[in-house]
Parts: structure tokens; C-alpha cells; sequence
């Protein structure tokens, strides 16, 4: 793949990129921050792709890795309390955006990809390489605590 | 609003990308462009806060005599790339204040090796590499204790960035008290940010997602050349001087090549705490050297909020033969602002800090969320506002352990999100807080620009 199918193949992704990191991540400075970084290790190591048509989970990956990498700099300076999965009364009383934040990681990761990054459910498994009921199971979990009721026709 | 109402409106605030997406291969391209130019060791000009209109001139100079130092030293080129957010380290390079190590460990397919030492009586920067043919994104976590096992005190360590395979890191340790050690017992454990995997790895995946485990651990042990760990000069001054109104005394400055210690004695008569100084020192020679940007700026005690050391870049290598002090900002904790009292239901606070407002106090189900807004000292850079205690009614202490920082924060009532530019928004909870108000610790009061700066004379 050489670069002008890189950037075509990613313009249509880049959006989804950024409203998962957006979720994961808090805010827009740092969602663009982990988009821009993740595109730069992309570009780089796009030799090493051995299945183009994995392409846009591949480059998933690598975002969440960025997201995940950014959160725990932050755990350095200022700790972001997540909230015990029993306290669903917390979660109940925050706004939809802080209580998606406070998630656990697992958990905020399968909805910020699912339900805001508009990610298949095979496309969610493969990006954070967990199995699809995994995926299902805390894709269940985290919209139980949240109070949320959405199908999958809704993530999709 | 519903819970769905709420995701609806989310997705819908969400639709609206921000523009600089739709280039951010073109600029991952000119990045990747730029890194595969021949490299050039780089100049750091050193700013601080209030510091922007004065000239540094702590260059890496490429010269002849450093040109063959790497020819004898062939990492010294990559070092001296790895240290350039350093002035001070950066001078140690040029003056070949170096300690090789090679020392080299491989486990579970990964090696680490340490390359280089740079260390003094109270400074220590190790310079390692790790690399592996199946990891691509590891992380070392360090742990230190003296070569008996025995268990340091009094010091901090400092690790992380973002580093590539065969990139050169470093961990930096700090002594608060005491002189480094003959040696120390360096524990390093690495794990993979697993980034991108091309092959399965040599141990077993968890079968869930978890954070990232140790793959390996190493364990050196490091012993100093003790001609560097020598190495430091102790100025004793003991010269008193006003500060913004305020009595200090310089008791002493000491000098090492990987930073200044600027030693202050406070006086009971002051009415507040010195938190932090806008400050450097200037030689003969008209060369400055500033506040640490990239480290440890100053250090205290737990006896009291007064900050009696402050670290500055050195002047070890400059062959100085006078120097000057100038201080022109303080940083300010106010005797009779140690506590603040927010009125968590009037929403009023008794004082704030100096560009400090209360946004809002909102409670659910037995948690107060506060929020407070400072004004930005720099573009997009938030500082700490209050520290992590905070006390009741009956003076009872607690201690929250979650706070979040950002441009915006969500206003309940107007179901919005809001900011504003040159401001950030701290955010704090007290669970299961009982009354009505509550007592809060600043981190700073004021601050104060000088508009004559004080000058000490060094030596």
C-alpha cells in the first residue's frame, strides 16, 4: 500500500477514529493528539501490514494503544477516579459524557468503539484482540451501569 | 432528558469533526519525512513562565573536540539527542561527563541494555535502551535500592515518554537528602503497550483484557565512577533580602553539573508561604541559566507549605567565575489562605486564588462535584489549584483521590457543554461528604511580577 491509498483508505476512518478517542479520551485536544499520533505510527509502520484489507481494524488498534497510553501519562499527574462496577446509583447520577469517562477501561473502550466510533462488532473484537463475546459481554455491562437502552441496530 | 435523549445529543455534538483531521496524513507523511533526515544535534532553548524576553545560550555545540568525542564515544551522538530538553545535561554531554555502562540483559525476547550514566553527588540519569523482534511498544518501570538490597530514602524517580524500539530513555533519580551511593540496584520490569504485534508473543494471552503485565524483569546492579560522584561545589551565603515585602534568607547554593540548588530559610514574621520563583543566575560572561523546565523545579518538606529548595539549570561546565542571582517572580501561599471555605450550597467561596473562580457545586446522591476555573499561565497548560485534602465542620480531614482537568466542563443546568479561551476547569468530588460546607487547601494564593528584580551576588 502506498501512501495515496493510505490517506484514501483513511479519510473516511478518520472520523470514527476521532469520536472513539473524543469517548475514551475526554476531550477534543487530546482525541486529535491520539489521532494525529496514531496516523504518524501507522504511516510508519505500514511496511509491516501484512493484510491490507485489515487496514482500518489495524489502525484501530493502534489509536486505542494511543488512548491508552495517553490515560496512564495522566495517572502520573492527576488521577481520574473510576467508579467500582456495583455503583450503578453513581453512574446513574452523572451526565451521560462523565459517566462514560468514569467507566473502566475495558468497559469505555467497547463503548466509545461500539456506539460512538460506529464499529462492527467483529471490527471491536479484532481492534482490542478480545473474542466477540467478550465484546458482547461488556458492550452489556457497561450499557447496564450507564442506565442506557441501545440495540445493536443502534451501534451499527 | 433521557438517557437516549443524551446519547442522541452526544452523537449529534460529535458529528461536527474538527477540521485539522482531514490532513493528518499529510502531516504524519512531512513528520516521517523529517525524522529520516540525517540528524543534527538540536538546541534547547530554555523558557519559563515569566522568563520568555531573556536570552539562554546553553547550546550542544558541535565542535571539533565533541565531533571526536563521539567518534570515541559512538552512542554519544544519539545521547546528546536524548538530553537536548536539557541544558545542564546537555553541557555534561559536550564535556564528556559521561559514565559508559554496556551492560546488557535479554529475557522473553526482550533485551535491555544500559548504555550510558550521567551522575553527580545528587543526580542520577541512566540511559538505556530496550528492544525486541516482536515487541514494539514496551514500557520500563524502574525500581532502586543500594546494592545491598537496603531500601533508599529521601529520593524521586522520574521514567516515561514515548519511545520507539532501540530509542535511547532514561530514568532520572533525585536525591533530596544525603549523597548519591557507591552504587545503586536498579530493578527495571517492561511490558508492551502491544501497538503492533507480528508474531505471537512468547507468553500466554490473558484470555480477558487487562492491563499491561511485566513481560520481563532485569536487574543491574550500578556502580558510579566516583570522580563523577564527587563532583558539586557548596557556596555558603547566608544573605538576607526582601522578596515581594516577605524576609528570606540564601543560606546556600550549591552547584553539581546536573543542576543548582538554591537553599532558602523562611522567616516567622512573613505572612505567607513562598510556593515557587520566576528566577536564574547570570556569570561574567552574560550567560543565564534558568528554572529547571523539564524535572523537579523545587522541593519542601511536610513540616510546612514553604518551599525551601529551587532548582535551577547549571552552571558547572560554564568555567563561571562570578555569578549573579536575579529573581523577578515569586509564587505566593498566603498564611491566612492555608484553608479556604466553600459554602457548597450557596455556591460561595470566603477566597480564592488570584484568577480563581468557583463554577458551580453540585451534589448527587451524597457526592459534591466541585468545579473551579484558573486562567491559563500558558496556552492550553493547566496547573494543580488545590491539593487533595480538604476538611470538614468539626475540622476532620479527608482526602479525595480523583480530580480531572480540561478546557470545558458540563453545566447540568444548561445541559451543555461550556469553556472559555485562556481558561481551564478543575474538577474534584467529595463522596459521601455530610455538610453543607467544607475547607479546602490552595495550592498557591498570589503571584507577584517584580518590577525591580532582586539581585544576590553568588561569587
Amino acid at each position: 500500500m502506498d501512501f495515496e491509498e493510505f490517506a484514501a483508505r483513511l479519510q473516511p476512518l478518520n472520523p470514527r477514529l476521532y469520536r472513539t478517542a473524543r469517548m475514551y479520551l475526554g476531550d477534543e485536544s487530546s482525541a486529535l493528539e491520539a489521532v494525529d499520533e496514531a496516523v504518524y505510527k501507522g504511516l510508519k509502520a505500514l511496511p509491516k501490514l501484512r493484510e491490507e484489507a485489515y487496514f482500518e481494524t489495524w489502525m484501530t488498534r493502534i489509536l486505542m494503544n494511543e488512548c491508552k497510553r495517553e490515560l496512564r501519562r495522566r495517572k502520573r499527574e492527576v488521577i481520574m477516579e473510576t467508579l467500582p462496577e456495583m455503583a450503578a446509583q453513581a453512574y446513574d447520577a452523572l451526565p451521560l459524557n462523565d459517566a462514560v469517562l468514569r467507566l473502566p477501561e475495558e468497559l469505555k473502550a467497547v463503548i466509545s468503539l461500539r456506539y460512538f466510533g460506529g464499529f462492527t462488532l467483529a471490527e471491536t473484537a479484532q481492534s482490542l484482540q478480545i473474542p466477540q463475546g467478550t465484546v458482547v459481554t461488556r458492550q452489556r455491562r457497561a450499557l447496564a451501569l450507564l442506565k442506557l437502552e441501545l440495540s445493536e441496530e443502534d451501534a451499527e | 432528558m433521557n438517557r437516549k435523549e443524551e446519547y442522541q445529543q452526544m452523537l449529534q455534538t460529535l458529528e461536527g469533526t474538527p477540521p485539522q483531521l482531514s490532513d493528518a496524513a499529510a502531516r504524519a507523511k512531512t513528520r516521517l519525512q523529517r525524522r529520516k533526515r540525517v540528524r543534527h544535534l538540536v538546541a534547547a532553548p530554555l523558557t519559563s513562565a515569566a522568563a520568555v524576553a531573556l536570552a539562554f545560550i546553553m547550546l550542544v555545540n558541535v565542535s571539533m573536540p565533541f565531533a571526536m568525542a563521539c567518534g570515541r564515544l559512538p552512542f554519544l551522538r544519539e545521547l546528546a539527542a536524548a538530553v537536548a530538553y536539557s541544558p545542564s545535561l546537555s553541557a555534561a554531554v559536550k564535556n564528556e561527563y559521561v559514565q559508559p555502562m554496556e551492560l546488557e540483559q535479554t529475557e522473553h525476547e526482550i533485551t535491555m541494555r544500559i548504555e550510558y550514566l550521567i551522575v553527580d553527588q545528587k543526580q542520577l540519569n541512566i540511559f538505556y535502551t530496550l528492544s525486541s523482534p516482536i515487541y514494539t511498544a514496551m514500557d520500563a518501570s524502574p525500581e532502586i535500592a543500594l546494592l545491598d538490597g537496603t531500601a533508599m530514602e529521601s529520593y524521586s524517580i522520574s521514567s516515561g515518554g514515548m519511545y520507539e524500539n532501540d530509542d535511547l530513555r532514561c530514568f532520572s533519580l533525585d536525591l533530596v537528602q544525603g549523597d548519591m551511593p557507591e552504587g545503586i540496584r536498579l530493578v527495571a520490569r517492561v511490558h508492551d503497550n502491544g501497538a503492533h504485534v507480528s508474531q505471537e508473543p512468547v507468553r500466554a494471552e490473558e484470555e480477558e483484557y487487562a492491563a499491561p503485565r511485566a513481560i520481563s524483569e532485569f536487574t543491574f546492579e550500578l556502580r558510579f565512577d566516583p570522580n563523577f560522584t564527587s563532583k558539586g561545589e557548596i557556596i555558603t551565603l547566608n544573605e538576607d533580602f526582601i522578596l515581594d515585602g516577605m524576609h528570606l534568607r540564601v543560606t546556600t547554593i550549591e552547584i553539581y553539573p546536573s543542576h543548582i540548588r538554591l537553599n532558602l530559610q523562611d522567616d516567622a514574621s512573613n505572612t505567607a508561604w513562598l510556593k515557587s520563583l520566576t528566577y536564574y543566575v547570570e556569570n561574567e560572561k552574560g550567560e543565564m541559566f534558568g528554572s529547571i523546565s523539564n524535572g523537579i523545579t523545587a522541593t519542601g518538606s511536610t513540616d510546612s507549605p514553604f518551599m525551601a529548595s529551587h532548582r535551577l539549570e547549571s552552571s558547572f561546565f560554564s568555567q563561571s567565575r562570578s555569578l549573579t542571582l536575579h529573581i523577578t517572580d515569586a509564587e505566593w501561599l498566603s498564611k491566612d489562605m492555608e484553608q479556604i471555605e466553600v459554602d457548597l450550597l450557596a455556591q460561595t467561596a470566603s477566597s480564592l486564588p488570584q484568577g480563581v473562580a468557583l463554577v458551580s457545586t453540585n451534589c448527587v446522591n451524597g457526592t459534591w462535584e466541585l468545579v473551579f476555573s484558573g486562567k491559563e499561565q500558558r496556552e492550553h497548560a493547566s496547573y494543580q489549584l488545590f491539593s487533595h485534602s480538604y476538611y470538614g465542620e468539626q475540622g476532620e480531614e479527608y482526602f479525595f483521590n480523583a480530580s480531572s482537568s480540561g478546557t470545558s466542563y458540563y453545566d447540568p443546568e444548561q445541559m451543555e457543554y461550556r469553556e472559555e479561551a485562556g481558561y481551564f476547569y478543575e474538577r474534584f468530588w467529595l463522596k459521601d461528604y455530610p455538610y453543607d460546607t467544607v475547607r479546602l487547601t490552595p495550592i498557591f494564593s498570589h503571584r507577584a511580577h517584580l518590577e525591580a528584580s532582586v539581585v544576590i551576588h553568588v561569587k
